[in-house]
């Protein structure tokens, strides 16, 4: 089986095996448009993933590279995040960092199941949660003003039930 | 563990916004709208999802309602009794619902003062939709819209009653900026002009790239044309190298012959020599009445014989020879033989006397005239003359016929000759 060798960001090189390497649209379009041949073990440098992360997508992708091809996204369909598999949540039973380095990998290499499955699981962390539940989640700064944070919650009273 | 570490310090706002709208394309439009509470960034992403929501819900509205209009007939009376005259109807009030709500919110959008604040609006038309577009007989237009009029209604006296006036007072002011780009990207609700001046400048920056990219790959297609000239190149050089490694292995083998050649050659010229002085030797005793002074010279004779190597046959054919020797030219076997009168006076083996042996060698008959006056010296030296004749002879012979009479035979016979004479 044809090889590729991918670099991470601190120059560790991972052999990976061509069809696995191509589930990234990034690497297969740079391998088509540069018309490297399979024979050729070219080093493809990944400068925004590191070691541990470009580990974990090889890991994704070779567990789902005979995958069949994900549909394109319809806006009109409401999306759902209750599909998880078992093995991704199990896989993505990592800390908040590596899910979000995760995230960022996907997003660049433009592996769409990879960053479709981590998009869920960080809006399934978000979903049923107060405002309050998700600064506390993410650890996020609340940095509106007294009146700005008062007209935002004045603006959403609309619903509320007297 | 370094690497997860530093992982850990990313946060959530650090993700890119295109990665961050996906994310909250997962959750409700109801959840987005609660959601704008938690920090600033979070707000301007939900006001954007908001509004493109609502944006989305009218273009879908009007393509299902166009769809729908299409199909049903022109007389109003017939469109009562069509399956789809209740699609027509629940689309009509949700046209409708859908002008309330433009005119409540739209003029505050475009002047970038808020967004669609009902995100439950959305989520409720969205609903309708999905019916209208899924359903065969959906239920009655008052019984599906029940909810999004009650819904809507409510947002819209809220809107008017308790935030638009505050909305109005600022417009009047003309207090309204576009907001600030925040610094990480995300951006918030942008006015039409704004949106306008992004475009352009998107447009211009996509032109920038496209220009880029275009270069890039005719860079690129460059490289590899040179790379495959380089490897063209290469493969010619190794092509070389091998057929020079051919060329000299057989020239090993061909200078291996001639230095085993070279060995034949010395043998038989050292025994050539060998003969020559058991030859000198016997014409010298043979004649009588001479004395041992005059015998001694021709003793060295042997010794002093110098051949051309250059003449002798080195090589199986004249392919070869010329191959290994291409400039020398193949000449006449020459044995130089000192002559007698200087070896008289001086002793034999001088390379710089030999050089005057030629003249007693073109003339004879200075020879011939000296014998008058010594018959003996003349003798040896006719001696001498046949000798080298002989040899000379007998060599050429020898290379143009090598399976010939042995030269030496000859010699010998010739010499007896002289003898018996």
């Amino acid at each position: 089986m044809p090889n590729i060798k991918l670099q991470s960001s601190d120059n560790e090189v991972f052999a990976v095996d061509i069809e696995i390497a191509k589930c990234s649209v990034t690497i297969k379009t740079m391998l088509e448009d540069l018309g490297v041949d399979d024979e050729e073990e070219e080093v493809v440098p990944l400068p925004n993933v590191n070691s541990a992360i470009l580990k974990k997508v090889i890991q994704w992708a070779t567990y789902h590279k005979d995958d069949p091809p994900l549909p394109e996204d319809d806006e009109n369909k409401e999306k759902r995040t209750d599909d998880i598999s078992s093995w991704d949540a199990d896989f993505l039973k990592v800390d908040q960092g590596t899910l979000f380095e995760l995230i960022l990998a996907a997003n660049y290499l433009d592996i769409k199941g990879l960053l479709d499955v981590t998009c869920k699981t960080v809006a399934n962390m978000i979903k049923g949660k107060t405002p309050d539940e998700i600064r506390k989640t993410f650890n996020i700064k609340n940095d509106f003003t007294a009146a700005e944070e008062d007209q935002v919650r004045k603006e959403n009273e609309w619903c509320e039930e007297k | 563990m370094d690497s997860i570490e530093t992982v850990i310090k990313m946060d959530i706002l650090s993700l890119p916004v295109v990665v961050l709208e996906n994310i909250f394309s997962h959750l409700s439009y109801d959840e987005i709208a609660k959601n704008r509470i938690v920090s600033k960034a979070f707000n301007d992403i939900c006001m954007r999802l908001l509004n493109r929501g609502f944006l989305m819900i009218e273009r879908r509205h009007a393509l299902a309602l166009k769809t729908v209009k299409a199909q049903l007939p022109r007389r109003e009376s017939e469109r009562r009794y069509h399956p789809l005259s209740r699609h027509s109807d629940i689309l009509t009030s949700l046209e409708t619902r859908i002008s309330m709500l433009n005119m409540t919110y739209t003029k505050f959008i475009d002047n970038g003062i808020c967004c669609f604040i009902p995100g439950k609006v959305i989520d409720e038309m969205r609903r309708v939709l999905s019916i209208v577009e899924t359903s065969k007989t959906p239920p009655r237009a008052h019984e599906v819209l029940q909810e999004l009029r009650d819904i809507s209604s409510m947002a819209i006296e809220h809107f008017d009653d308790k935030i638009s006036p505050a909305f109005r007072k600022k417009l009047q002011e003309g207090v309204v900026q576009p907001p600030p780009r925040p610094a990480h990207g995300v951006s918030g609700v942008l006015a039409p002009i704004a949106i306008r001046q992004e475009m352009l400048l998107l447009r211009r920056r996509l032109l920038l790239n496209t220009k880029l990219s275009l270069f890039l790959t005719a860079q690129q297609k460059k490289f590899h044309k040179w790379m495959m000239d380089y490897k063209k190149v290469a493969w010619r050089q190794r092509k070389t190298i091998r057929s020079l490694l051919r060329r000299q292995k057989e020239q090993d083998t061909t200078i291996a012959d001639l230095k085993k050649r070279i060995e034949e050659c010395d043998i038989k010229y050292s025994e050539l020599t060998h003969t020559n002085q058991a030859v000198g030797g016997k014409a010298i005793t043979s004649p009588p009445g001479e004395t041992s002074t005059q015998s001694q010279p021709l003793r060295h004779f042997g010794s002093q014989i110098k051949l051309d190597l250059s003449v002798l046959p080195i090589g199986t054919s004249k392919r070869t020879q010329a191959k290994v020797m291409p400039n020398i030219k193949p000449r006449k076997p020459v044995i130089k033989l000192p002559s007698l009168s200087e070896d008289d006076a001086e002793p034999p083996p001088k390379m710089a006397k030999m050089s005057k042996v030629p003249k007693t060698d073109d003339k004879p008959s200075t020879s011939t005239a000296k014998t008058k006056v010594h018959p003996t010296i003349a003798e040896l030296r006719g001696i001498a003359n046949e000798i080298r004749t002989l040899t000379n002879l007998t060599l050429e012979n020898k290379l143009k016929r090598p399976a010939g009479l042995n030269a030496l035979d000859l010699l010998e016979v010739e010499v007896k000759k002289q003898k018996l004479d």
